[in-house]
């Protein structure tokens, strides 16, 4: 009877293994650059990572000390008969302790209070309007059934003017600059998510939502969408491209801008060759 | 705790810990009930509230449809139509030769009036066109663009409603709960034909209350022609504006539930009459109570929430 | 309530076994409408797994009937995608784990436990009943109509659920969705008068409060809950089922429009559907895990033959995650555009959760320590309930920390989450509550064996299942897509890997419930006959006959004391009942007990 406690160690253990597992291995851990595994790129990235890391040492310890506690006493405490068929040990007669439910909600109080403390500051760094670069916006990204319609500034530093650039599910930034972005949705709502920069955001229709971050290796990253939005969702996908210098950049824009005014399209048609799956 | 403090009941007795209960299990049952009838008028009512404060400066205006773009209007000049006067056809033509309107929406303009608004005219075009109006004997005046974030009371260019029907009606209402209250003490003092008369009373103010919401919505729906400011079809349903959503709504339910109210209360009085209560037994007639004044509080609120401020 | 009260049973089958007003019949009604909902959400949760391994591979036998387009070539259409697990949330929390609990458990428990002769209103009880039918049928019918089913997620956000052209399920089967949920919710509320109508009036002679069963006190509290949340999710579908027929526009956005269809012209706040919806749908989550604490401990202390560990504190404990419950719906908001100052109060509120929680783990491992455990299916799967849900818990900590959850939020780890606290939790608590109280229903015994067997695989696979949930989360692999590949950080050899090797633990989850089903219905017609009190448990239930006759008790019990006075020195036996007074030598601490 005793070895069912066993079950739940090993139902312990395997998830104790796994999750000390995953650091190691780059396809279980927080998604990075393939170059570069250990890396974020971001510098909300790193304040992010630590503060899970934290967490999960936390959670780890309690999860671990629970754990033990339980299955500790599913061993020791399990019934057991003697010769006769009675019970070889009764169980004792008590019905708690005042002192100890006064020290198991002071304890954890006390992680959580300092968890709750510890990581306001990234958020508002990360989240609050008073905390947004007071850079020119890079680009206004625009939600739509399904796909990121971008409009940069162009040359004139405004959106919404003649010489705007428009990009479909194409990000463009440069190398360690803030990248400050309004987001918008012009049908449902969306949610810009880049999971190697660690930046997740809701957009809304109705509303403009200013979302920044940065980017410290360049290269090719992945543009998720992560709010649910119809049939198309899971493809709603597209390409952040990180240049190494501000001149690259402003050479790739102005490559496109020729590109745009050749062909005169002001706004990219939907692309409805994209109807079928996959 | 020890064991011997559970005092000896009788058997079947019920309750527990308290002598006389003084509570029945109906009256637990009404009041948890009316509990989650105020969380469910607090979704809708604290929903008006939201839209409401959140709604943007510009959502409605004197000149244009609910939630129209205006930016770019900000000098846009308008003509109120207070009154037609005797040449209806010549001021259609005037209206429509000044602004180039079809003659659908000319000829709702005319039929709001006293409150007709002509838009789409700069401070030129305004002024000409009230003089034109005038010549012709029509009651007409300039308006330039006014802006709020929601329509207010008393202001025919984006409020319909009346708020001196509605305090008539609020008022009959109020009268009703006071009846409720006269025949519920009827009842408890044992004075039968007394109750059924005063239930008589509330039965009918509750139904002229639910007739004049009738006749309300009857008029906004399509009895009436409204400006442009309230509703760019001319009359007012709910999808014209985030306002007549929620009035629609929120009223609606409200009368709704006068409604399922004075069901219940026909019930009762007829239980009245055939002898069913006495000063010993009056429990739906208390529960009725309780679910009737509970209704005329949620209006009180809302009333004021809607129409007042 | 009288004598007149104890009389037969009504002789017509149709209002003794369908239109019965006896809340033990409503109670195996909810019962098994709840199971065999059950195997239906299982089933779509299946192929949702199906395609995740293998995506666009043709599920077998069902693709054919399931989705008939011949140009898929057998593939899921992606919009089916999102009907599979939409439905299979719908039906798992509104016509299952919440009929199950409170519907089936709280109907049988409550008069059995706090010794009353029925419900204080079996009318009533019979309407929340029958009015989930309706809800069944509108359920069932969305699968037929133009469009199929609702597929905007068990969260229903606008304007993707209103706008009709945003998504074939927002045609017609949204609709539908609404009304099965505002038909499933008054079934909820009037369930909720009834409960605490009787738990406040029909308590039997001696049966304070603070001495009824945790299972009644997590009902109590959980029908309190209810009552006051519900009405406001009520009012919540009801504007969504406004703007999608009538025209309103409570949610649809100014000059938001769907591919090339007409603006809007609206002025509402999609923002605001989900303040209203999370106000009722966070409660809800503790709708769907209270009684599940409630049977725990009482199943923790029946076997380990100890009393409750600090029953006070544990009371408390339901009552502060229930109030607590009520600050903390904007924590599923946190990357939603809320404003973001708000956020941070919501997260301190959403930690705050954990103190309550934490009393409550401590409290039944305590309750173990120094016992005599016997390890019955029923415990068993009372310890897994606790056992799973810590790492439920645990991981709403992460989600709980407002800057991590901008990388976790709508991923696999939410899924992983949900998972362990729902299945984890709410359904290890449902099957320890089955095994538990299966004589008193049917007054036949399920057959250990079997039991224990279901027991072991549900649990190995359920971790095997679930676990691999958060890695892949963490990793960024986002919920409610039909195919992650299209991603290449999610075509890692790894992440296919562990999403196949979840679905296959899947596959075996589901079929470890065969002996479940098994065991349920021989022991239904064949199983030995039960005895009154087979556990030698102290709570009133088991004080009559079982199955119980009409009407409970012969005689209405009087109690002397709370149900966990086991292993009393000094006793005859291990336990002692409700109707038995203690020793003259024992006196409780007050505080505790
Ligand atoms: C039974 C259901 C249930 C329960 C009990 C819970 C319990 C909790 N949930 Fe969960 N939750 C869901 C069901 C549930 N949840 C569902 C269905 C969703 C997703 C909805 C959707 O989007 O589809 C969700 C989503 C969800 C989110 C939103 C995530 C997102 O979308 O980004 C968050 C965020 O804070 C959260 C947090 C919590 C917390 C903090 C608890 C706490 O109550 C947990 C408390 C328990 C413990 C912490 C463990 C025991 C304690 C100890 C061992 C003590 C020591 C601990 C410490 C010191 C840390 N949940
Ligand atoms: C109580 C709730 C509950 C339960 C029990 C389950 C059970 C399961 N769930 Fe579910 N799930 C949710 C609630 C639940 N889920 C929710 C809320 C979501 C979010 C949806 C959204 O995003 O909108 C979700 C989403 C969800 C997803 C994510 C989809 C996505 O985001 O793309 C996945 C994927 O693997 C999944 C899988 C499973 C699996 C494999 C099971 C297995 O455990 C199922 C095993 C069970 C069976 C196979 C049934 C066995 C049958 C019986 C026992 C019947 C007995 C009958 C009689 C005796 C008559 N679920
Ligand atoms: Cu766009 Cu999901
Ligand atoms: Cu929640």
């Amino acid at each position: 009877m005793r070895y069912w406690s066993l079950i739940f160690a090993l139902a312990a253990a395997f998830s104790v293994g796994a999750f000390a597992y995953a650091p190691f291995s780059p396809d279980w851990w927080l998604p990075n650059t393939v170059a570069e595994p250990g890396h974020v790129v971001s510098k909300a990235g790193r304040e992010i990572d630590a503060l899970f890391i934290i967490i999960l040492w936390l959670t780890g310890g309690v999860f671990v000390a629970t754990q033990a506690a339980l299955v500790w006493a599913q061993f020791r405490y399990a019934d057991r008969l003697d010769a006769e068929g009675k019970p070889a040990r009764p169980a004792r007669y008590f019905h708690g302790s005042q002192r100890l439910e006064v020290i198991w909600t002071i304890i954890p109080a006390g992680i959580l209070v300092f968890l709750a403390l510890y990581q306001m500051s990234t958020w508002a760094d990360v989240k609050f309007r008073s905390a947004a670069p007071r850079t020119p916006v890079l680009a206004e990204l625009t939600g739509r059934q399904f796909q990121w319609m971008v409009k940069y500034p162009g040359p004139d530093g405004k959106v919404g003017t003649a010489d705007d650039l428009f990009t479909v599910n194409d990000l463009h930034l440069v190398k360690d600059e803030t990248a400050l972005i309004h987001l918008k949705s012009s049908d449902v709502i969306h949610s810009f998510f880049l999971p190697q920069m660690r930046i997740k955001q809701d957009a809304v229709p109705g509303m403009t939502i200013p979302v920044w971050f940065d980017c410290d290796r360049a290269g090719r990253y992945e543009l998720a969408c992560a709010e649910l939005c119809g049939w198309g969702h899971y493809k709603m996908r597209g390409d952040v491209v990180v240049h190494e210098t501000r001149a690259e950049f402003e050479a790739w824009q102005a490559a496109k801008l020729a590109e745009q005014g050749r062909s005169q399209v002001g706004e990219p048609e939907g692309e409805t060759s994209e109807g079928d799956r996959q | 705790m020890t064991s011997a403090d559970a005092p000896p009941h009788p058997a079947h007795r019920p309750s527990a810990d308290a002598a006389p209960a003084p509570a029945t299990p109906g009256k637990v049952a009404i009041w948890l009930f009316l509990a989650t009838e105020i969380m469910f008028f607090t979704g809708l009512l604290g929903s008006y509230i939201v839209f409401r404060a959140g709604s943007p400066p510009t959502s409605y205006s004197n000149l244009y449809a609910p939630a129209a773009q205006l930016d770019r209007l900000k000098d846009a000049r308008g003509v109120v139509l207070g009154a037609v006067g005797p040449d209806a056809d010549g001021v259609a033509g005037a209206i429509a030769s000044a602004t180039g309107k079809g003659e659908a929406e000319v000829a709702r303009i005319l039929a709001a009036a006293p409150h007709g608004v002509v838009n789409g005219l700069d401070e030129k075009g305004a002024g000409e066109l009230t003089a034109a109006l005038g010549k012709l004997g029509a009651k007409a005046e300039a308006a330039s663009l006014r802006t709020s974030n929601w329509p207010r009371p008393y202001d025919p260019l984006t409020n319909p409603l009346s708020i001196d029907l509605t305090t008539v009606n609020t008022f009959i209402l109020i009268c009703s709960s006071a009846t409720m209250v006269l025949a519920v003490s009827a009842i408890q003092q044992g004075r039968k034909g007394r109750c059924s008369l005063f239930l008589l009373a509330t039965l009918v103010l509750g139904g002229t209350f639910l007739g004049v919401q009738v006749f309300e919505y009857h008029e906004l729906l399509e009895g009436r022609s409204y400006p442009i400011g309230i509703s760019p079809t001319g009359h007012f349903t709910p999808e014209v504006s985030l306002f007549a959503s929620c009035f629609f709504t929120v009223t609606g339910f409200h009368g709704l539930h006068v409604a399922a109210g004075v069901v219940t209360l026909a019930i009762v009085f007829l239980g009245s009459l055939l002898g069913r209560f006495s000063a010993q037994d009056f429990g739906a007639v208390e529960y009725a109570g309780l679910y009737w004044h509970f209704v005329d509080v949620v209006w009180i609120l809302l009333f004021t929430i809607v129409y007042l401020i | 309530m009288s004598d007149a009260h104890v009389h037969p049973r009504p002789r017509n089958p149709l209002t003794r076994y369908v239109f019965s007003t006896d809340h033990k019949v409503i109670a195996v009604q909810f019962l098994f409408s709840g199971l065999i909902f059950f195997a239906v959400g299982g089933l779509l949760a299946m192929i949702i797994r199906w395609q995740l391994a293998w995506p666009w591979r043709p599920v077998p036998i069902l693709s054919k009937w399931l989705w008939s387009a011949p140009a898929l070539g057998g593939q899921m259409p992606p919009e089916f995608y999102n009907k599979l697990f939409t439905m299979h949330a719908t039906i798992m929390i509104f016509f299952v784990i919440i009929p199950i609990l409170t519907g089936a458990f709280g109907n049988f428990l409550i008069p059995l436990m706090i010794g009353a002769r029925d419900m204080a209103f079996p009318k009533l009880n019979m309407f929340s009943y029958w009015i989930m039918w309706p809800g069944f049928a509108f359920l069932l019918a969305s699968f037929f109509v133009e469009g199929g089913p609702s597929e905007a997620g068990w969260t229903g956000y606008p304007p993707l659920s209103t706008d009709p052209h945003a998504a074939p399920g927002s045609l017609n089967g949204q609709t539908y969705w609404l009304l099965a949920l505002l038909c499933a919710g008054i079934s909820s509320l009037t369930g909720s008068i009834n409960y605490i109508t009787t738990v406040v009036m029909l308590r039997a002679p001696g049966m304070k409060m603070f001495r009824m069963p945790m299972t009644v006190w997590s009902l109590f509290i959980t029908a309190l809950l209810q009552a006051f949340a519900l009405p406001v999710l009520t009012s919540a579908l009801v504007m969504q089922l406004l703007d999608r027929t009538a025209g309103t526009n409570f949610f649809s956005p100014v000059g938001a429009s769907v591919g090339n269809g007409p603006a809007v012209t609206g002025g509402g706040a999609p923002l605001l559907f989900q303040h209203l919806f999370w106000f009722y749908s966070h409660p809800a989550v503790y709708v769907m895990i209270l009684p599940g604490m409630g049977i725990a401990s009482d199943v923790i202390s029946t076997f380990s033959r100890k009393p409750l560990f600090g029953y006070k504190p544990m009371v408390v404990a339901l009552a502060a995650i229930a109030g607590l419950g009520f600050i903390v719906w904007g924590h599923h908001m946190f990357q939603s555009g809320m404003n973001p100052a708000l956020g941070a109060t919501f997260m301190v509120s959403t930690m705050m959760i954990a103190l309550p929680s934490a009393i409550k783990v401590f409290n039944w491992i305590g309750t173990m320590w120094g016992g005599r455990i016997q390890y019955t299916s029923a415990m068993l799967n009372a310890m897994a309930f606790v056992s799973m849900f810590i790492i439920g818990g645990l991981s709403g900590i992460f989600m709980a920390a407002t800057p991590v959850d901008i990388h976790i939020h709508d991923t696999y780890f939410i899924v992983g989450h949900i998972h362990y606290v729902l299945f984890g939790g709410s359904t290890f608590a449902i099957f320890a509550g089955v095994y538990y109280w299966f004589p008193k229903i049917f007054g036949r015994t399920m057959n250990e064996g079997l039991g224990k067997v279901h027991f072991l695989f549900t649990f190995i696979f359920m971790t095997g299942t679930f676990l691999f949930m958060h890695i892949v989360g963490w990793h960024g692999h986002m919920r409610r897509i039909p195919d992650p590949t299209v991603y290449e950080f999610l075509r890692a050899p790894g992440v296919v890997w562990m999403n196949q090797f979840m679905t296959i633990c899947a596959f075996a989850l589901g079929l470890a419930q065969v002996p479940f089903v098994l065991n349920f219905f021989y022991s239904l017609v064949a199983g030995p006959k039960a005895e009154a009190n087979p556990w030698k448990a102290n709570s009133l239930e088991w004080t009559t006959a079982s199955p119980p006759p009409h009407y409970n008790f012969e005689d209405l019990p009087r109690v002397f004391h709370a149900p966990y006075e086991y292993s009393v020195p000094g006793g005859e036996e291990d336990y002692l009942p409700q109707t038995s007074p203690l020793p003259p030598n024992i006196t409780l601490d007050p505080v505790m007990a």
